[in-house]
């Protein structure tokens, strides 16, 4: 899936954002290393660049660059502003000497996801919502059933419906798709 | 005891099902490693119909704890309330 698709998908709500999150996730992880020397801080600054990234997707323009350009200067622009914040010493000039902007696209950024993950991020992304809720809670979030009813105002054994209701679902969507599946 | 929801797609669980997809699901969140077969013992009648369901159970868990692995810092939480924003907008 080129990243004008990616954009277009997760935006019409039929790619899960997970699948850029994943694409760029380390990416966007050396690129930071560049200004954010601390590893903690690091990584609180590339979740915001990612949290962020979906917040203003929409603002994207392909004809200005590549989505890959943009997520850069966001990373760079929230990691100025967090190191203003923070009044965090930046790395020398020495350090930075060299380092250039990474390349676009290669095969490693393939290499990141497998054919099984994207289907089951996207068909996970695709259920109605009870079902999605219920999985995300259960899974994502560690809930118990009991926990899940509570949240969503439900009895447990509707909590457990709509999981078990979303398992399977959710594995009609991934035979739809003819996905491998190594446990089918 | 009917279920609470009617499903349009004719998906439909007894409460012996849903009691062994509690379980096992429960079971599996605590790190026992449960036996499939072990569980599917329990609903002979069912169990074609559990078996899917119980691996898939096993197929998103597995996923999940790979994803905490490689990203353990990603706040699924914060994640999924974004998601869930965006979609009812």
């Amino acid at each position: 899936m080129s990243d004008a698709e990616l954009v277009k998908g997760i935006l019409s709500g039929t790619v899960d954002f997970e699948v850029l999150w994943e694409r760029f996730w380390e990416r966007v992880g050396s690129w930071l290393r560049i200004w954010v020397s601390d590893g903690e801080d690091r990584r609180d600054v590339q979740i915001c660049v990612l949290t962020l990234a979906w917040q203003r997707l929409d603002q994207y323009d392909p004809s200005k660059g590549s989505l890959c350009t943009w997520l850069y200067r966001m990373a760079r622009s929230v990691a100025f502003s967090f190191l203003r914040k923070k009044r965090l010493k930046m790395r020398s000039l020495e350090e930075l000497v060299g380092v250039r902007e990474p390349a676009c696209e290669g095969p490693a950024e393939e290499h990141d996801l497998g054919e099984l993950k994207r289907a089951l991020w996207r068909a996970v992304g695709e259920l109605p919502e009870p079902e999605q809720a219920a999985l995300e809670l259960y899974y994502h979030e560690g809930y118990a059933w009991a926990e899940v009813a509570g949240l969503r105002g439900t009895s447990i054994r509707t909590a457990k419906f709509h999981g078990a209701r979303g398992l399977v679902l959710l594995r009609n969507k991934l035979a739809c798709d003819r996905c491998r599946l190594g446990v089918l | 005891m009917k279920n609470e929801s009617k499903d349009p797609d004719d998906i439909d669980f007894t409460d012996a099902e849903l009691d062994l997809f509690g379980d096992f699901t429960d079971a599996v969140q605590r790190r026992e490693n449960p036996d499939i077969e072990e569980y599917l013992a329990r609903c002979p009648e069912s169990r074609d119909k559990m078996r899917t369901i119980l691996e898939m159970a096993l197929l998103l868990d597995r996923e999940m704890n790979r994803f905490r692995g490689k990203y353990p810092h990603v706040d699924l939480k914060r994640l999924n309330e974004l998601r869930r924003e965006s979609r009812q907008k």
